[in-house]
């Protein structure tokens, strides 16, 4: 019950993305993934979903290729979620999430009591069952990104791969999708593998954290091992400062940024005019300025 | 283990309503209403025509054992085979729209704009007038008349070739509805004037009957048309029926129907395949009627939101509502000479066309 992948290369065309010699995710655990945008996080992501074939290499679940798994049964283990979906415009929030239910039906055939119960498990999980009935199209992205999520749970999948979650979300709803994970993982003991985008989110509810840049892995460890200024300045070129808080017994590591260091602007050279300072601009033009307010 | 409680997690005090009872109501109404309506309108399209036949004569007609009573030869002759045909070929049509509305996530999705009813046309008037150039030609003496049947199989042909070809120079991240507009526009032009071209240089003396086909009409068709279109019309609703819960997912993103455990490439052909099917099929015995699947799968997800079962259901009947509905207009609007009944769903249905054209391109340019 563990994804693994070996010798992994994945590319758009003939432009690489991602190349990670080896990666072994151990199931109930919460892994983030974290780094700069275009570092390829998502892109992998999507291969450990399955959902695009790695140019090079492998991924085994239960030691089986992705690839060599029949759609559905793949879906019933393992469920992702791709960065801000759309979905149809007169879809309603139940029939959406009722369609997490598609691994487990036939083509034929209702809707089981079975499917039903999941699916009302599912909206309220993630606090949606009063939006059961509106129009998908209607919900602002907050709400919509849990109705995505309640689509993925609904799947009950052990495994899962979420593109940022967290997207749309205000400072409330991130926390409680976020506690809302952290809890099905620690009753279920689901397996999460999620983008995050803030280190500090992904630094609190992560047990592991993948610091990606260019398409490689730059730390991997526990937030307290890999987390610090040294991290956060060769992810995002910016110097933060370490802040550890106590949260659960745990120590995790809250980086704040730093006013880069300004380095001293050249001095002009000496054969161009000076630059007008705009003090002195603007006194010579004072008198101008009714006349452009107010065009006769 | 992937059978867990689910109520675990559940949250207290949250009271959920029984899973829509309302909706289901409101459907039940739609359902009987439309199917009320349907009734009424076949029983009307028995009595108008260009000679009214009262209630009485009619069901004379059905029921009555004399063949050569006025009512009896309208009725059985005429009026029932064509009934039943502007039916089945509404229904055709619009099943055959939502499947395309799904499949390539767009609403502008049609067996028209897509391009099968041109190429369904084009192979349609060559088989045509193939039989005629083989008697002519080669045959001078035999009457080889090339049999009704094969002409639903080449308007399959035509309609794949024309959708293929569309679709291809379409796709790209998705079918961008500005694009396959006027790709469909420009393919079906160039199939039309082929068409024409064909009608001209090969009609001789059919060529009046290959133009009237051409029209989309319901005139003259009988037990034969019918019969002939029947299985197709089995065939594609229950591959249709057994297609619901893919193309439910099919309308959402590739990658979510595949993290959903849904081959997307595999069941968007096939799904394709039995969109083409379906219209093609009713093009070869009615000619091109335009728009009736455009208009109604829209008209569909008004009446019952987005669940594909319900979609299927009330678009079969709207289908069939409208294409009835347009066939009694036209043979009873004007009184010497019918129109032909894709005359008038074009008339119905291009001003939707422009508007939701218009509606799209100022919120997705």
């Amino acid at each position: 019950m563990s994804l693994h992948a070996t010798g992994l290369r994945l590319a758009y065309g003939q432009r690489t993305i991602v190349d990670i010699p080896e990666l072994h995710l151990e199931p109930g655990r919460i892994t983030c993934l974290v780094g700069p945008n275009g570092c390829g996080k998502s892109t992998l992501l999507k291969a450990l979903g399955g959902l695009l074939r790695p140019a090079r290499g492998e991924i085994r679940l239960d030691a089986r290729p992705l690839a060599d798994w029949a759609p559905k049964a793949l879906a019933r283990r393992l469920a992702s979620l791709p960065q801000s979906p759309s979905a149809p415009d007169d879809i309603r929030v139940s029939q959406l999430v009722g369609h997490g239910r598609y691994p487990h039906q036939g083509l034929l055939g209702g809707a089981t009591a079975r499917d039903l119960e999941v699916v009302d498990w599912a909206l309220g999980a993630t606090s949606i069952g009063h939006l059961r009935e509106r129009r998908f199209a209607t919900l602002s992205g907050g709400e919509r990104q849990r109705v995505w999520l309640a689509m993925t749970l609904a799947q009950q999948a052990e495994i899962l791969l979420l593109d940022e979650p967290t997207t749309y979300m205000d400072m409330g709803h991130q926390v409680e999708l976020l506690e809302l994970l952290a809890e099905l993982h620690r009753r279920h003991g689901r397996t999460i593998v999620m983008v995050l985008h803030d280190l500090n989110q992904a630094s609190q509810y992560a047990d592991r954290l993948l610091a990606m840049r260019d398409g490689r892995i730059l730390a991997d460890g526990t937030p307290d091992e890999v987390v610090d200024s040294a991290l956060t300045e060769r992810l995002f070129g910016l110097p933060t400062e370490r802040i550890d808080r106590e949260i659960g017994g745990r120590r995790v590591p809250c980086c704040l940024p730093l006013p880069p260091a300004r380095p001293e602007p050249p001095n002009p050279p000496a054969h161009l005019p000076a630059i007008q300072r705009p003090s002195a601009n603007r006194s010579a033009t004072r008198h101008l300025q009714p006349q452009i307010r107010n065009p006769a | 283990m992937s059978v867990r409680s689910p109520s675990v997690l559940a949250v207290p005090g949250r009271p959920d309503p029984a899973p829509g009872t309302p909706a289901r109501n409101g459907f039940r109404w739609i359902l009987a209403a439309l199917c009320l309506a349907l009734a009424a309108t076949m029983a009307l399209s028995l009595l108008a025509g260009s000679v009214y036949l009262d209630p009485h004569a009619v069901y004379q007609g059905l029921i009555g054992s004399d063949p050569d009573a006025l009512g009896h030869r309208l009725v059985w002759g005429l009026r029932l085979p064509r009934t039943l045909l502007a039916v089945l070929v509404g229904l055709h049509l619009a099943v055959s729209g939502l499947i395309l509305q799904a499949v390539i996530r767009n609403p502008l999705g049609d067996p028209g704009i897509v391009g099968i009813s041109s190429g369904a046309s084009l192979l349609v008037v060559t088989v045509l007038l193939l039989g005629d150039l083989l008697n002519a030609g080669l045959l001078h003496n035999a009457s080889t008349e090339i049999s009704l049947a094969w002409l639903p199989f080449a308007a399959l042909i035509g309609g794949l070739g024309a959708a293929g070809l569309v679709l291809g120079l379409s796709w790209g991240e998705r079918v961008s509805p500005v694009r396959l507009a006027l790709n469909g526009v420009a393919v079906g032009a160039v199939l039309n004037a082929l068409v024409m071209w064909v009608v001209v240089v090969w009609g001789g003396a059919r060529t009046e009957i290959a133009l009237i086909w051409l029209a989309g009409s319901l005139y003259g068709r009988d037990f034969e048309h019918l019969l002939l279109l029947l299985p197709w019309t089995l065939i594609g609703l229950s591959a249709a029926a057994l297609l619901l819960r893919p193309l439910s997912l099919l309308r959402f993103e590739d990658e979510t129907a595949q993290s959903l455990g849904l081959p997307v490439r595999r069941w968007r052909l096939i799904a394709l395949g039995v969109a083409v099917m379906l219209a093609a099929s009713a093009t070869a015995v009615a000619g091109p009627v335009g728009f009736v699947g455009l208009v109604v799968p829209h008209l569909a997800r008004r009446l019952v939101g987005g669940d594909m079962g319900r979609l299927l259901i009330v678009t079969l009947l709207c289908g069939a509502l409208l294409t009835l509905g347009a066939d009694i207009a036209a043979r009873t609007l004007t009184v010497s000479q019918e129109l032909p009944v894709g005359a008038l769903t074009s008339l119905i249905g291009i001003p939707i066309f422009l508007l939701l054209l218009q509606r799209r391109t100022r919120t997705h340019p």
